[in-house]
């Protein structure tokens, strides 16, 4: 398999003098769930669709599979599924008759793929009703549905859980994570909720005003977003020894002679205060650090927090 | 391609709108030999003059081909699917010719549907006649062959305005002017400003439609017609093609 699905060079989207991508570069490996991250009109969309091919760049360059030319590229995407902005679909056919149109289109020799993507996705009840007739969330799950027909090796979805309710929006995950798994997909969702990308994520992209700010594995981001005590003592080893008897825990990192990290019993420093004391151990400081991932990306943009 | 065409089919003729839309044509000239057969006219009636009438109505077919485009071309800016078929790979100017094909497609059928009922009622109705031969149905057939590449023609260059205006009603209206507007404004022309305009004029879809309802119509007209046609749909499918190929897909 190839080392890169994806891999986007210095590409650009300008719209007269509005500059809606700015010499983007994101990598997308096999397997990887990509987690686009940023706010409303950062440039998200405007970024899948040139992936996708809805969008011509102004300049740079796609690589999707190894191709990079335009005859590459539309064979690269066939390997894709798309659900790029609202599901779109022909209001007066029905779920299964909207899916066997874009079977055929495909090419999909296989009748049963459309009954199975749309029980994959739990539609498989919907009979006769017509597209124009389905809820958000149906229309998005028939979205999904059709991304999936023919078993792609990448899979690009533009903020798909916009108005799907809390049970929905688990389901999806649920659902996303489960293709990864068990087909190998590899994903690239997008989506200005951070919180619900940090679920399934294996690898952030945040953009903001049409460039990418850092691309970040989630290991690495939680590990930055890590909130922990701030020790300053006037022993960090007899410390230690007092923390793993008297709290039983060794998660901590001994930084130098006098300072620690106590990743554990973050929100009852008195505790540890109390413990450390009660064993002759003088602390001349103790912070609570470390911060969340919606404070994280909002630093990383340079915006105000409302605390 | 083929795939694209296929599921353009599927939809199409799958749907109520697309047999309305037979069906409803099909009843006008059904209903036209049944009036006739109920009138004093009849006396003269026989599949000879219902084939001079269809001839006489052979531009007709070039405003009937909108809802075949409406259907084919402009739901998919409408619904904005056309998103899915193109971030699927399917090369732009594939779809283009797919679509150009798939309309054709759709109107030969609804065509030979309604060209049956009609000349098949009037036989029945109105027999044979003593006028019929072998001559007149061949010259009949022809004038069929020569206006099926101008109907497609005007299906190439309605695709193209589907493909710039969007909205459906200026597609329409845009259509409709053009088609019945632009011989009387080029022959207007050619009186008032020079006679070079009936060069244009000349070449024009409506023109030789109009040409094939004459009396008496040559194998070289026929031929012209036929090259019109051909011409037109080169033409109107390239900048398509053209245009669509650096097109935000919405």
């Amino acid at each position: 398999m190839a080392d890169i699905v994806l891999k986007t060079n210095n590409i650009t989207k300008k719209y007269k003098s509005y500059l809606a991508v700015d010499n983007a570069n994101i990598e997308v490996k096999p397997g990887d769930i990509y987690g686009l991250v940023g706010k409303n009109g950062a440039g998200k969309t405007t970024l899948l669709r040139m992936i996708s091919g809805l969008t011509i760049p102004t300049s740079g360059e796609i690589e999707l599979f190894g191709e990079t030319s335009i005859y590459g590229l539309n064979r690269s995407r066939m390997r894709t599924g798309c659900v790029i902005e609202a599901p779109s679909f022909f209001p007066y056919l029905s779920a299964t008759k909207n899916l066997e149109y874009y079977r055929i289109q495909k090419g999909i020799v296989d009748k049963e793929v459309v009954k199975d993507s749309l029980k994959i996705v739990g539609l498989q009840d919907t009979g006769k009703k017509k597209f124009k007739d389905f809820s958000l969330g149906m229309k998005q799950r028939l979205g999904l549905a059709f991304a999936i027909m023919g078993s792609p090796d990448l899979l690009i979805l533009d903020e798909p859980i916009n108005g799907l309710d809390p049970t929905g929006i688990v389901e999806f995950r649920e659902l996303l994570l489960k293709l990864n798994r068990e087909r190998n997909i590899t994903i690239i969702i997008s989506s200005h909720i951070l919180g619900e990308l940090s679920q399934i994520a294996t690898i952030y992209g945040f953009i903001h005003n049409g460039k990418i700010l850092e691309q970040i594995s989630s290991k690495e981001l939680n590990e930055k977003c890590r909130r922990y005590l701030s020790l300053k003592v006037s022993d960090a080893a007899k410390s230690t020894v007092i923390i793993e008897k008297r709290l039983n825990t060794n998660k901590y990192e001994v930084l130098n002679d006098n300072e620690i990290r106590l990743y554990e019993y973050v929100d009852t420093p008195e505790m540890v205060t109390k413990t450390l004391i009660n064993n002759d151990v003088m602390i001349s400081s103790i912070n609570q650090t470390g911060i969340n991932l919606e404070n994280y990306f909002i630093d990383l943009i340079g915006g105000d927090h409302n605390d | 391609m083929i795939n694209y065409i296929k599921a353009e089919l599927y939809r199409n003729l799958n749907r109520p709108y697309y047999w309305n839309f037979v069906i409803l044509i099909s009843i006008a000239g059904l209903l036209l030999n049944i009036i006739t057969k109920i009138t004093a006219v009849s006396d003269q009636m026989s599949l000879v003059e219902v084939m001079t009438i269809g001839i006489q109505v052979i531009n007709v077919p070039i405003f009937l081909v909108i809802m075949m485009i409406d259907m084919v071309t402009s739901e998919e800016n409408k619904n904005l699917t056309l998103k899915n078929v193109v971030s699927f790979g399917i090369p732009r100017n594939k779809i283009i010719i797919s679509k150009i094909i798939a309309t054709a497609i759709l109107s030969i059928v609804a065509a030979l549907i309604i060209l049956t009922i009609f000349l098949g009622s009037g036989t029945i109705l109105f027999g044979l006649g003593e006028d019929f031969s072998m001559d007149i149905l061949r010259d009949f057939s022809l004038r069929i062959l020569a206006a099926i590449p101008l109907w497609i023609s005007g299906i190439s260059v309605g695709t193209f305005i589907s493909l710039v205006f969007k909205n459906n009603t200026i597609f329409s209206f845009l259509y409709a002017i053009l088609f019945t507007m632009t011989g009387l404004v080029t022959q207007i022309l050619s009186r008032l400003l020079s006679e070079k305009f009936m060069y244009i004029h000349k070449i024009l879809i409506t023109t030789n439609l109009m040409s094939l309802r004459y009396d008496v119509v040559g194998k070289d007209a026929m031929i012209f017609a036929a090259i019109v046609g051909m011409g037109y749909t080169i033409l109107f499918t390239i900048l398509s093609i053209l245009y669509f190929s650096r097109k935000e897909v919405k």
